[in-house]
């Protein structure tokens, strides 16, 4: 059996490239759909790093602040500080000279301040603010709580034996929907302020209750360094370096190691590398199409009259398929990285330069949707069923796997080679290489949608 | 053992054997269609059986069987001693298709299709090469070898097609009408190919066309298949002893001849084996028809008793029965329709 499937599969292959209308299409497609993703993601035309600045956002700012041992604390108007962070960057006092973005801006580092990023301005009325953004003045409107403060602050109670920060309040990010990258940048700025709040009141809870187990009135005396302004000065700088760390989070969304990366190039290889899982699935119709051609032309009942089963007939489209798709998907990422290459103006990878990572995904992806051909041999009969069929059970994929902008709970999801292909393929384009068990559910697909599809063509189809 | 004798057991060696074939499908309305009811088929090593049928006759649904591409719903077929359904691989080992459509690669050459399915059926090296050779020889294609299928005229891809059904060197080969569209020389070529097939290398050939005169001229035997169901079988003078059917005596006269009705009725009672005699117009002139068992042997006296009585002859046709008219007398319909 395994000599006469790869017979067939040698000779699929050889038909395939030696045919020039075959091998045309073959390489046009990879190359023409990386030059589009190219044109629309890779912003070919661009001078210099990428970078967004100017976002015109604006806060509300309702919380009422707390007191803390007479001390009145406001949080809200700490965010409002951070998104001018200019003033941080350069703000005097005993705390400047330890501040990052000072120190960024001393040696002559290129740095984005958080007021070059951000046009902030502060509103008072809410819904003001949401018409705003409707009306498109405004990208983002951060909406903080009046219980803001409150929720962050830690609770000291004369007594107390213990201290805990509570909750912290939702702050509500409100954009347009057609500019979602300026609210996520918003929104990684608003989430670590929170985070570091908290994170900064379970450390300062944790001393403190060292401090009140052994003496209760140092507790008070740390308390009451809260109105020193070196404290103020070197607390809103423990927030500068925040800012850097939000930014820098938000270019992570590219290769790690390249953070430098122009974003289009980020964009180009986050989306080339999810795309390369949908323009793997024209290959189940390629070998969904040598199948039904066989038939229609009467070789495949002359080669099942040979000494050749159709389990064997089967494996050997399985196989030519496999290879073929394999060999565009390379085809694609490649060409991917050489018109990244030339945006980047130096030699990068899509996939992280980790080759053994880039086949251990791209070999069982391969076979998924080979597999999924031999499933489609079983219902598509004829040549122009192949589009509607192949269509549907696309769409069924991509819903399950998430592509329609919904998630699909588990394990539903987990049933589409989409799901495990995209998300394996952009780990891969984010650096990192972890993809085994992405591997493993891919190659477990590939087989059993082989296995179920050879069950079918043995039992329901008449050649 | 006496040659002839051991020649004559070969013959009537069974290759090929059907036993009780059935197939249903079912219609687009759902309601069943028998495609084949009780089918028996023997064919013997050696010989050229033609098989015979109208469309829709279940011709295509028992070579199907007999290929192991479609499985009966009941009966068992036996090639040169494997079961079809149980040893299906042994079996379709000893089987060679020569489809009526052209199955082969249009973009592979004339060698590398061989190559192709000569490997599909286990053969390997120099075997291999040689097999091709001479394949390539027998259909007449060694100067057009490395050249692409889709380059050759109808008549070659014909032949082509014919080759790789015959390289592996199968004990029975089944020919679905493989001279459908080719010229008149190559489809001369392609029967004098199946009578050497039969004749140089002892191969069995079950052959199916929709012309009678290909049938009668190459045929061992014939069975005729209609609704399901094998009606006749036999040698073609059997088939046409069986069916009854007489010649046919056309005898034209000079012009102006003038024939008695009493003449008429005379010459049904005198001649022997005579069945009836009638008087036709044909192109204005008059023309005698005589139906008869055996036409040539009343032909002497039919002319003389027509110069005693004053009459000229100017042209004798004698029709003798044919498989046409078995299949139109059996069937009830022309095969081509």
């Amino acid at each position: 059996m395994a000599a006469a499937a790869i017979l067939i599969a040698r000779k699929d292959l050889y038909l395939r490239f030696s045919n020039r209308a075959s091998l045309l299409f073959l390489l046009a497609l990879p190359l023409g759909l990386s030059l589009i993703i190219t044109l629309v993601f890779g912003n070919l035309g661009e001078d210099g790093p990428a970078s967004l600045r100017d976002i015109p956002l604006a806060i509300v700012n309702l919380d009422e602040g707390t007191t803390q041992q007479g001390q009145a604390i406001n949080f809200g108007a700490g965010l409002l500080q951070l998104f001018d962070a200019a003033d941080l960057a350069g703000g005097a006092g005993a705390g400047a000279a330890a501040c990052p973005f000072a120190a960024a801006a001393e040696s002559g580092e290129p740095a984005l301040t958080l007021n070059e990023l951000f046009a902030m301005q502060e509103v008072q009325d809410m819904a003001a603010g949401r018409n705003m953004v409707e009306s498109g003045e405004l990208a983002v409107l951060v909406v903080v709580p009046a219980d803001f403060s409150a929720r962050l602050s830690p609770q000291i109670a004369p007594g107390a034996t213990a201290l805990y920060p509570q909750a912290p309040a939702v702050i509500e990010v409100y954009s347009d929907g057609g500019r979602a990258l300026e609210s996520q940048v918003v929104s990684a700025v608003v989430a670590g302020y929170s985070e570091r709040l908290l994170a900064g009141n379970i450390a300062l809870g944790s001393a403190i209750n060292a401090l009140i187990a052994q003496e209760p009135l140092a507790a008070l005396r740390l308390a009451a360094a809260g109105e020193d302004e070196a404290f103020s000065g070197a607390l809103a700088c423990g927030f500068a370096d925040l800012a850097g760390g939000a930014v820098t989070r938000l270019q992570q969304a590219g290769p790690a190691d390249d953070s430098e990366l122009r974003q289009s190039t980020r964009l180009l290889a986050f989306v080339g590398m999810a795309q390369a899982t949908f323009f793997a699935l024209f290959a189940a119709q390629f070998g969904v199409l040598g199948v039904i051609e066989e038939r229609q032309a009467g070789t495949l009942q002359r080669i099942l009259t040979t000494a050749t089963t159709r389990s064997a007939f089967l494996a050997g489209k399985l196989l030519g398929t496999w290879v073929t798709a394999l060999f565009q998907l390379l085809l694609l990422l490649v060409a991917l990285s050489l018109f990244a290459s030339l945006i980047e103006g130096r030699l990068f990878f899509l996939w992280s330069a980790s080759l053994p990572a880039l086949f251990a995904i791209l070999l069982p992806l391969s076979l998924a949707v080979a597999g999924l051909g031999v499933l489609l041999v079983a219902f598509v009969q004829r040549t122009e069923q192949i589009g509607a069929i192949g269509a549907l059970v696309n769409i069924v994929l991509a819903m399950l796997g998430g592509a329609y902008g919904f998630t699909v709970p588990e394990p539903w999801s987990s049933l589409s080679l989409i799901h495990w292909g995209v998300d394996g393929m952009a780990r891969l384009g984010n650096g990192d290489t972890d993809v085994g068990l992405h591997a493993l559910a891919l190659t477990l697909q590939g087989l059993a949608l082989f296995g179920i599809g050879l069950w079918l063509f043995r039992r329901r189809v008449e050649v | 053992m006496d040659t002839r004798l051991a020649e004559r057991t070969t013959a009537l060696e069974t290759l090929l054997q059907a036993r009780g074939l059935n197939k249903q499908y079912k219609r687009e309305d759902g309601s069943p269609l028998q495609a084949l009811a009780d089918v028996d088929l023997t064919i013997h090593r050696g010989e050229i059986y033609s098989l015979l049928g109208p469309n829709g006759a279940g011709k295509t649904t028992l070579i199907s069987i007999i290929s192991g591409l479609l499985a009966p719903d009941s009966g068992q077929v036996v090639i040169g001693g494997h079961d079809l359904q149980d040893e299906s691989l042994a079996a379709r080992g000893l089987l060679g298709v020569v489809p009526q459509e052209l199955a082969l690669y249009e973009d592979l050459s004339a060698r590398q299709n061989l190559r192709f399915f000569g490997r599909l059926s286990g053969l390997r090296g120099n075997e291999l090469e040689q097999r091709i050779d001479d394949t390539l020889a027998f259909v007449d294609l060694t100067e057009r070898q490395r050249e692409r299928a889709s380059r050759f005229s109808g008549g070659m891809k014909r032949r082509l097609n014919i080759g790789i059904g015959l390289l592996h060197r199968p004990q029975l080969v089944y020919m679905d009408e493989p001279t459908v569209g080719v010229d008149p020389q190559s489809r001369r070529r392609i029967l004098d190919s199946v009578l050497r097939l039969r004749a140089g290398r002892g191969m069995t050939v079950l052959y199916t066309t929709h012309l009678m005169e290909e049938a009668q001229e190459i045929s061992d035997r014939v069975g005729i298949i209609d609704h399901g169901r094998l009606i006749a079988e036999g040698r073609v003078g059997d088939l046409v002893l069986q069916a009854g059917e007489q010649d046919r005596l056309e005898i034209d006269l000079v012009e102006g001849s003038r024939l008695e009705t009493g003449l008429l009725q005379e010459l049904e009672r005198n001649l022997p084996g005579a069945a009836r005699v009638q008087l036709e117009e044909s192109d204005g002139q008059g023309r005698l028809v005589v139906n008869a068992d055996r036409g040539r042997q009343i032909l002497s006296p039919l002319i003389t008793a027509l110069g005693a009585a004053g009459l000229e002859v100017r042209s004798v046709t004698v029709q003798e029965p044919n498989l046409e008219t078995v299949f139109l007398q059996l069937t009830g319909r022309a095969l081509r329709d």
